[in-house]
């Protein structure tokens, strides 16, 4: 059973979808080009370390000086849907981290997709009024939240635009 | 190096500047309230200068926010200065234009 939860929905039951392992808007699976995956402990102090993962390989990736801003910040908002919650400390000690850079297909442009990760218990899940998922909505181009089998995944998509596909 | 640095000090009586460098995030939120909310004391004006502050998130937007309320409550006055464009942002994201009061510099800060 999953459960999905994208910004402008106010009803945590709304979008239930069969999942795919890499799922993306558009449907279906795709190869990522290059994949970066970083476990940091659940602790505030080692959100640094997503964001400079971030940062770098938003770089790699051709993103302007505003997009590399909203890309760290995005991640750490996102990782502060877990360590910031206060149902999260009962269960999970780690964050997983998955960058995915997809290729391009069709209409659709290249992106960099990130995925984080935890355990989380059955009432973790973001606060849609919180001004931290608010800002992270307008910070990136596509926003998710998922949890499943005990797994919670916030994933943002930032589309990669005017770059060879 | 230490990626946020906070230190306090007086600049005339009640009159209060605190120093913030490096990165305001959930990690540092904290320790940043611990340091602003003895000074929000009244008829004090607390200064919070961000020159050097070169990340925020809303953990810190949030310590930001809760110094300008206690500030009104308390008849005492904070301003920021957090003229960095990733900070600047964030500010601007968040829409807090009416609830925190910030000035382009600290000399500006600390006038009238």
């Amino acid at each position: 059973m999953q459960e999905e939860i994208r910004p402008d929905s106010m009803d945590p039951d709304h979008g239930k979808t069969d999942g795919a392992i890499a799922p993306s808007a558009r449907g279906g699976t795709a190869t990522a080009l290059s994949t970066v995956v970083l476990s940091i402990p659940a602790d505030r102090d080692q959100v640094v370390l997503v964001r400079s993962v971030a940062a770098h390989i938003g770089v790699r990736l051709g993103l302007s000086v505003a997009e590399l801003t909203d890309l760290r910040l995005a991640v750490d908002e996102a990782c502060g849907v877990f360590l910031l919650s206060p149902d999260f400390g009962a269960v999970g000690e780690t964050l997983d981290c998955r960058f995915d850079e997809l290729p391009g297909r069709d209409e659709d442009p290249p992106t960099l997709t990130v995925a984080v990760s935890a355990p989380v218990g059955p009432t973790l899940g973001p606060d849609v009024d919180d001004i931290g998922w608010i800002m992270l909505g307008a910070l990136v181009d596509e926003l998710s939240w998922r949890a499943e089998n005990g797994v919670g995944t916030v994933r943002l998509v930032k589309r990669l635009l005017g770059r060879g596909a | 190096m230490d990626r946020f640095a906070v230190s306090a000090g007086e600049s005339g009586e009640g009159r209060h500047v605190v120093t913030v460098r490096g990165e305001l995030d959930l990690a540092a939120a904290d320790r940043l309230w611990k340091e602003l909310e003895p000074l929000i004391t009244p008829g004090a004006l607390v200064v919070l200068d961000g020159t050097d502050m070169t990340f925020l998130d809303s953990s810190g937007l949030r310590v930001l926010l809760q110094a300008a309320k206690r500030a009104t409550a308390a008849t005492a006055a904070f301003r920021l200065v957090a003229p960095q464009p990733a900070v600047q942002r964030v500010l601007e994201l968040a829409g807090t234009g009416d609830f925190l009061a910030t000035r382009a510099d600290l000399p500006s800060a600390l006038a009238g």
